[in-house]
């Protein structure tokens, strides 16, 4: 069965997966493109500079591939108004793990295909002395923030429409209220600290504002 | 005017450079103070009340008399934990202004805002009263809280980016060399002594600011030339990229201060003609070079890379679980 469900899950969302997969190829290699000699001086500085820059396209690409698979996962059910599902001769629990499991099992391959070119990308670089290549820890990361967001948008996809309507309605009061705090000068942005709740240092999208270093001290 | 200028011109091209550039500094100093003093002497008549919290006198209104004194205790405990209890022996602060007769206290307000920034404006009261030299070695900036662990990091990062002479070997814990990338024991030729003249080019190029006519020619030299006549010109210790920024600097003073105890800015400030390397250890209450191997260890201690630690890991791998937990439990179907 639970093949089955994996066929569908990659049916839905193959077009996504080829893309992501290409950008989890392509990210690595373009950003260590430019690294020069190590007997240049400034080796060390465009390496790390290069690296900086480009760390900012792993957490969008984690945040994309949890967002197509969370999509592709509720899609099928969604568009035949949950009868095959419902026909299914097991319990909920079990279809949403299976449904859950396949796509997660699709962020793996991702994070496989990231891992193969970081790995590839930073062996053809010349590292300068004191610097390390982090392909390893880098996949791993990645694989965390993809499975933390693939988790919310699977929970939040899978919402009653009057479930997401509640959710939709929560979330403009909050737009609203800070929006009335800051014309009444408060000095409270109820908004700011629903995003501080979702980034902070505690929260299950904390591993967003970490460091993305392919290549680092 | 040409004529007019050209005993001006004589002299101070007889002088050493620097020399006059740090009077000038040092005369500039003087007048904002003497400008601050004035400013803080005109508003105190606005104002129809005075907080005093410790030596901080805050010009307010009665209405903002119970905020703005709550902030100012807040702000002079921590003033006094920073800086040591004698801290105002040079003399009395400039009165603050907080809000006016109109002003009410917005609901949400909270008195920890305004005493941080009451701290700031005092904090750097004192490094410019007391420890000008060393305020004019970090940049101008007060360091203001503690300098965490990321931060840390990121003076690793740039010790090893910037491709300086001493930078390598400071991190691989020479002590001279740490103090050679800090800017507090340079030779004569400071360019020199933090940069092989290869890199002299692409540094001319990173010199922001405004820069005259020839300035500009020179640089264009150094840049495409690699006129290294030209590049000297340009690359002066004030516009050269410094090995090791201003944040790696105050961590240095931060580690003085940790390592000196409550007294630590005292002694700083206690004996303003010697170098800022003796100043820096009388602070700290250790050998400079104690102080520098301290500061280059923890440096190296800072893990880096983007491998999750454990408790990332945990956290990521608990937080999915729980949420996964409710989308199951959830109503579809029921």
């Amino acid at each position: 069965m639970f093949r089955a469900i994996l066929w569908s899950q990659w049916r839905e969302s193959r077009l996504a997966m080829v893309v992501l997969a290409g950008m989890a190829v392509a990210v690595p290699l373009l950003s260590l493109r430019g690294a020069g000699a190590v007997t240049d001086p400034w080796a060390s500085w465009d390496l790390l500079r290069a690296t900086a820059r480009w760390g900012a396209a792993y957490p969008v690409l984690a945040l994309a591939a949890a967002l197509a698979l969370a999509a592709g996962a509720w899609w099928p059910d969604h568009r035949t108004k949950h009868v095959y599902a419902l026909t299914l001769p097991v319990s909920r629990v079990r279809y949403l793990l299976l449904r859950y499991g396949a796509g997660l099992t699709l962020l793996f391959v991702i994070a496989a295909v990231l891992a193969v070119s970081t790995v590839v990308a930073t062996i053809r670089v010349p590292l300068p002395t004191l610097l390390h290549a982090y392909p390893g820890g880098i996949t791993v990361r990645f694989l965390l923030a993809g499975l933390s967001a693939y988790t919310i948008l699977f929970g939040l996809m899978g919402l009653t429409p009057r479930m997401a309507r509640l959710v939709a309605a929560v979330f403009l009061l909050v737009v609203l209220a800070a929006l009335v705090a800051d014309l009444a000068s408060l000095g409270w942005n109820p908004l700011g600290s629903v995003v501080d709740a979702l980034l902070g240092p505690y929260s299950p999208l904390a591993i967003f504002r970490a460091r993305w270093m392919l290549i680092d001290v | 005017m040409l004529a007019l200028l050209a005993p001006w011109g004589g002299s101070l091209h007889a002088q050493e450079p620097a020399a006059v550039l740090q009077r000038m500094e040092e005369r500039l100093d003087s007048m904002q103070l003497a400008r601050a003093l004035r400013d803080s002497l005109a508003l105190r008549a606005k104002y129809s009340d005075t907080v005093v919290a410790g030596g901080l006198r805050i010009a307010t209104s009665a209405r903002l008399r119970p905020f703005a004194l709550a902030a100012g205790e807040e702000a002079w405990q921590s003033l006094v934990a920073r800086f040591g209890p004698s801290v105002t022996a040079h003399g009395a602060f400039p009165v603050t202004t907080f809000g006016s007769t109109r002003s009410t206290v917005p609901k949400l307000a909270k008195a920890g805002d305004l005493a941080r920034g009451l701290e700031r404006s005092a904090a750097l009261w004192i490094w410019s009263t007391q420890g000008a030299a060393v305020l004019r070695w970090m940049g101008g900036t007060v360091p203001t809280g503690t300098i965490s662990h990321s931060d840390v990091g990121d003076i690793a990062e740039e010790l090893l980016r910037t491709p300086a002479r001493p930078n390598r070997a400071c991190y691989s814990g020479e002590t001279m060399a740490c103090a050679a990338a800090l800017g507090i024991h340079v030779g004569a030729d400071t360019l020199d002594a933090w940069f092989e003249p290869d890199t002299w080019p692409r540094l001319a190029g990173m010199v922001s600011g405004e820069l005259n006519g020839l300035e500009r020619v020179a640089r264009e030299r150094c840049m495409n030339a690699g006129d290294l006549s030209a590049c000297r010109s340009i690359l002066t210790p004030a516009r050269v990229l410094p090995p090791v920024g201003v944040v790696g600097r105050q961590y240095l003073v931060q580690l003085a201060f940790e390592s000196g105890g409550a007294s630590a800015f005292e002694r700083l400030a206690a004996d303003t003609g010697v170098t800022l390397e003796h100043r820096l250890a009388a602070a700290a209450g250790v050998p400079i070079d104690t102080l520098l191997n301290r500061w280059g260890a923890s440096l190296r201690a800072v893990p880096r890379g983007p491998a999750a630690p454990p408790q990332e890991l945990l956290l990521g791998l608990a937080w999915s679980g729980l949420l996964l937990t409710m989308a199951l439990r959830g109503s579809r179907w029921r």
